[in-house]
């Protein structure tokens, strides 16, 4: 990894000695014990010295790697040998009337002790007086002293920089990259609003390189630096002020005068970070340049910086809104403030306005919105905020005007039919959901649709009763709702339903939800209160932006309502609930799908649709292109789920069957698909759902009805025979990784390879189909054999006959399910001292656990010592097998997350002497 | 102490459990943090109690003392204590407690083509300070017992009739429990 130039943001931050809070505070200089510092008479300010100047102690706690220096813990003074090549530090200690000396390389050490005191007699020490606080660069392996100094002490002027290269800290020419994760204090810019959660371009550095040329000649330099395009590559002259400097800059190559400092990024974008750590965060904003006093050379550069960000865009437009939207991220909020003197003339400025605004949020309607990969969504947040921010310019009267103006501007901006308001918010999915939601309040609750009589709600909000048949006549809509929410054990439950009707109103009725029913089946509590809340046959529609009071706002609503608050953060506290409470269940680990049999249609699966429809409709021999990837990389799981657009397009629209066991596992399958998308917080579960009812889907039966059901597809040429095949893989794959956490530990062998006995290989082949467990014990010594089955699907009680010679054997058994060994399958091999336990699933392949782990370099075999081990190892085993009963028998429903835990401690125990097979046919 | 999962003979149940097992997992758990805790004569009167009348199995007092934050794999057994293949030996410095040397089972593993059981022949328990005045505690345990007594030097026995216990030999040095034979149970 290069190194960071942080360092050098920090250097040339004009305003490094301007805050006026710190008139007082000392800065701290860092000194390099070096060859130089002693030919300079350690004189510490002296022009050739390295130095590093900070206004705060360097950073050292922490092993995170990004911290430059250790620091070291001595008080003792420091002494040097020096010679013609290096220079090497020592500490001095006098005690006893004896001198020792301890090497900087030992005083390293974490556990440093007398012995590392010695005498070295054969030395001469240089002694140096400069203090004894020391830290070590862990790059440079360089000592450094650190010392204070008054700033007024050093400072000749603010209107340059007074350069020196060694002033950098020891930097030299090269790449060094910007470190702008750690970053804090953005005032006043984009960035400042979405801070909060960090952004990465990716994992390549590439984008943060910057490469540096440093000047050797010691001068007066201007802070602000001229802006060079060089093939395609921003570059950053910072150059001396010829009429501050006694010597004459020399030209360089170029024709133009010699710079003092050179950076050259490569991308833009490392640029534009550039800017923001060593200018905007330091409250220098471009939009300085109108003040009277700014001479040209500030001028030129922030023109040109402006130059660079309006090309950016421009060039994004033609790429994708992707670019454009990391470009966004690094550029401050006045820019897009309009009617700027400095855009004026500019030919650019079509990209540094509210426009530009307005088409990149109708750019990012296009695209799937979501934190996986670029943070669309919180940029997104951003944009909303900016737009916000810039009406302040605009010359409203009060803040009335200028937040009806977003909310119109909202109402009537159309995207596929639909309003910008209601896009957006079924767009937004993670946490910004809630934020978006608070977003529109913050501007509704300042605005004239806070009026219930604003002309827009008179033929969009009405109440009716409905009778059986009919509704009947509208009459004005109430402004007062007796809405009521409770959370009880995790679960929201409320008296009113919310459902958007096709103009986007929203539609109150009361509620039907089967919430309450699955609360009370579980915890036989719900208590009436809420069911008794609302009764009769009535419905509400209010426009988005109705105002509802609510006399009691509860605090126990999915999203925090307000008094008065539009029919729209109703409507999203109801939707919050209702994914919070599909959450909620799953992390009670029963089965949702079972219990949510009245929710699963596929018209739930809104989230999964629009990204089927990100894909773009499949039309006749049309085959997809674009491929986005719905999940990768699961958090904490070793796997990963791909699957494209195109494949969960198809699958929503396979309908007809949903009363068949296969509709019921394609419904499964999305409806975890769904819950991915949603990333709420349950990765485990969602990936063990996700995989199992693959799993299920490429059973015989199911896959030929997909297959069948895709044929359709193909012969109304929606899709090919190749799309046919990649969706079917897709499902596969899922299905294939739908791994159990015990099957990724077993090692995949060839069945032509395992060499158990034919007694043992028989039963196994003989009893893969079976419906229930049949076991066989098999011991190769003695010859004892016994087989058993109690007729259950999944168990084996075995005669207390057997018992007596279960030790020393092989026993067998078949999981009609498959998988891989139980937990329960590794307690009994354990606690029964087995030589290998095994089981076959209905593929015929096997798997097998046995004693023994064979180290081939060496033909070295270690495995399990059960006469001298075999009890202890037993009591480790109890105490997991009493901790796994104890967590079933406290838990509800599906208890995978726990037996993998449990699973994994057993396997980690034993791994080093037993050897875990999985025998497939290859 | 209630110490019945020490008679308990568990099932054979594969891919599932035996609830006795568990309900009696409860009590393994209380007695072993009683033996880490209790005062060492305490130990030994558990020790007597729980062999004088039945013959109990002794995997459960060969780890009863064990600290399960060590290696479950034990280091090479020492060469001057004359173990044999299947006897069990735990040192000090693998055990939570710190009075205790080391503890011996001295075990004989049965043929299979007979009973194919392990059987306890004797439990030795070496104190790492010595202790005195444990005559007290031996008669106390032993009390509903016929005994006789007998002391050499530094040894005293107490020869047990009709039970499980043939003779307990103790020291200021050690603590040792011989098993009569007559009175072995298979446990697996």
């Amino acid at each position: 990894m290069k190194e960071e130039a942080n360092i050098l943001t920090r250097y040339l931050n004009p305003r490094r000695f301007k805050n006026s809070d710190d008139n007082y505070r000392e800065i701290y200089h860092l000194i390099r014990i070096d060859h130089d510092f002693l030919e300079n008479e350690q004189d510490p300010n002296s022009e050739n010295v390295t130095k590093e100047i900070k206004n705060s102690l360097p950073a050292t706690y922490g092993d995170n790697g990004l911290n430059a220096y250790k620091r070291i813990n001595t008080n003792l003074p420091l002494v040097v040998t020096h010679n013609s090549t290096s220079v090497k530090c020592f500490f001095k200690r006098e005690e006893n009337d004896s001198t020792t000396y301890l090497s900087l390389e030992n005083a390293l050490l974490d556990n440093t002790n007398e012995s590392h005191y010695l005498p070295y007699t054969n030395l001469t020490f240089i002694p140096i007086n400069l203090g004894a606080s020391y830290y070590y660069h862990i790059k440079q392996e360089q000592l450094y002293i650190l010392i204070s100094v008054f700033p007024e002490a050093i400072i000749i002027g603010q209107k340059f920089l007074d350069y020196n290269p060694k002033h950098l800290g020891g930097l030299t020419d090269g790449d060094y990259t910007l470190n702008y994760k750690d970053s804090f204090g953005f005032t006043n810019s984009f960035m400042d609003k979405i801070i909060s959660t960090p952004f990465y371009w990716g994992h390549d550095d590439k984008y943060r390189t910057v490469n540096v040329t440093l000047n050797n000649q010691i001068g007066k330099v201007h802070w602000f630096p001229k802006i060079r395009k060089e093939s395609g590559k921003v570059v950053l002259y910072y150059e001396y002020d010829n009429a501050r400097n006694d010597f004459n800059v020399p030209m360089a190559e170029n024709g133009f005068l010699e710079a003092a400092i050179r950076l050259e990024f490569n991308y833009t974008r490392g640029f534009l970070a550039f800017m923001v750590l060593t200018y905007f965060i330091n409250n220098i904003s471009p939009l300085d340049v109108l003040e009277e006093d700014v001479g040209f050379r500030r001028s030129d550069f922030f023109k040109k910086y402006i130059e660079i960000v309006a090309e950016s865009l421009q060039n994004s437009v033609f790429t994708t809104i992707y670019d454009t939207i990391s470009t966004l991220y690094y550029v401050p909020d006045e820019f897009f403030v309009q009617k700027q003197a400095l855009f004026s003339n500019n030919s650019y400025s079509e990209f540094l306005g509210e426009d530009f605004l307005w088409s990149a949020i109708k750019r990012v309607l296009r695209i799937p919105l979501s934190n996986f990969g670029p943070n669309v969504e919180d940029i997104t947040m951003g944009l909303f905020e900016t737009l916000l921010f810039i009406q302040d310019y605009k010359g409203y009267k009060n803040h009335k005007d200028k937040n009806d103006y977003i909310l119109n501007e909202l109402l009537t901006r159309k995207y596929n039919h639909e309003s910008y308001l209601i896009a957006f918010y079924n767009r937004m999915h993670t946490y910004n959901f809630v934020n978006y939601n608070y977003f529109i309040y913050k501007i509704w609750r300042n605005s004239s649709y806070v009026n219930p009589e604003h002309p827009i709600f008179k033929n969009t909000s009405y109440f009716t009763k409905l009778t059986d048949l009919k509704e009947e006549e509208k009459k004005k809509a109430p402004i007062m709702l007796t809405y009521k929410s409770n959370k009880l054990l995790g679960f929201y439950t409320s008296n009113i339903d919310a459902e958007f009707n096709d103009d986007e109103n929203i539609a109150f009725t009361p509620d039907e939800s089967s919430w309450d029913e699955i609360y009370d089946f579980f915890f036989n509590d719900n208590g009436n209160f809420i069911k008794s809340w609302v009764e009769g046959n009535w419905k509400i529609t209010y426009h988005p932006l109705h105002p509802i009071y609510l006399p009691n706002p509860t605090e126990e609503s999915a999203i925090r309502v307000q008094k008065i608050s539009p029919a729209l953060l109703i409507k999203a506290s109801e939707d919050k609930a209702f994914w919070s409470n599909v959450g909620t269940a799953v992390s009670y680990t029963f089965d949702v799908l079972t219990t949510l049999s009245g929710f699963t249609n596929l018209a739930k699966f809104r989230h999964l649709g629009r990204i089927a429809d990100a894909a773009g409709y499949i039309k006749n021999g049309v085959r997809l292109k674009n491929t986005f990837y719905v999940y990768k990389a699961a958090k904490g799981t070793l796997a990963t789920i791909e699957i494209s657009s195109g494949t969960i397009n198809i699958l929503l629209r396979i309908t007809g069957l949903e009363d068949t066991p296969f509709g019921q596992a394609l419904t499964n399958f999305l409806f975890w698909m769904e819950m991915l998308t949603l990333s709420v917080d349950l990765y485990d579960a969602i990936e063990e759902g996700l995989r199992g009812s693959a799993k299920v889907l490429t059973e015989v039966n199911n896959s030929e009805i997909l297959s069948k059901k895709l044929d359709e597809f193909i012969e109304a040429k929606l899709i090919d025979e190749s799309d046919k095949a990649r969706i079917v893989d897709e499902i596969k794959e899922i299905a294939e990784s739908a791994s159990d956490y015990s099957t990724i530990l077993a090692t995949k062998v060839d069945i032509s390879r395992d060499i158990a006995p034919k007694t043992i290989k028989g039963f196994e082949q003989s009893k893969k189909l079976e419906k229930f467990e049949h076991g066989l014990a098999f011991n190769l010594k003695t010859k004892y054999k016994a087989e058993h089955t109690s007729n259950l699907p999944n168990e084996i009680k075995w005669p207390d006959s057997i018992i007596k010679n279960i030790e020393g054997c092989i026993v067998t058994h078949n999981h009609p399910k498959g998988g891989g060994l139980s937990i329960e399958d590794l307690f009994f091999f354990i606690s029964n001292r087995l030589v290998e336990i095994r089981a076959v699933g209905p593929d015929g392949s096997v798997f097998s656990l046995r004693n023994g782990k064979i180290y081939d370099s060496v033909n070295d075999v270690r495995a399990l010592d059960y006469a001298n081990n075999g009890d202890v190892l037993d009591q480790k085993v109890f105490t997991l097998w009493m901790q796994y009963k104890a967590y079933l028998k406290t838990s509800v429903g599906d208890t995978t997350r726990i037996e993998k835990r449990i699973f994994n401690q057993l396997f980690d125990l034993i791994k080093d002497r037993v050897t875990y097979t999985h025998y497939i046919n290859k | 102490m209630n110490l019945e999962f020490l008679y308990y003979q568990r099932k054979l149940i594969l891919d599932g459990f035996d609830p006795k097992e568990f309900e009696l997992g409860n009590l393994r758990i209380t007695f072993n943090e009683f033996m880490q805790s209790a005062s060492l004569s305490d130990v030994i009167k558990v020790i007597i109690n729980a062999y004088k009348e039945q013959y109990a199995q002794h995997k459960f007092f060969a780890v009863c003392f064990y600290d399960e934050d060590t290696n479950w794999e034990s280091p090479k057994y020492p060469d001057n204590l004359g173990l044999r293949t299947n006897d069990f030996y735990l040192q000090k410095n693998r055990m939570t407690r710190t009075d205790i040397e080391y503890l011996i089972l001295r075990i004989l593993k049965d043929d299979y083509t007979k009973t194919n059981a392990r059987y306890l022949e004797e439990l030795e328990l070496v104190f790492a300070k010595p202790m005195y005045n444990l005559e007290t505690t031996i008669r106390e345990s032993l009390i509903g017992m016929e005994f006789t007594e007998e002391s050499t030097m530094n040894v005293k026995i107490f020869t047990v009739n009709d039970s499980p216990i043939d003779e307990i030999k103790i020291s200021n040095e050690k603590f040792i429990l011989k098993i009569n034979r007559d009175k072995w149970k298979a446990y697996y």
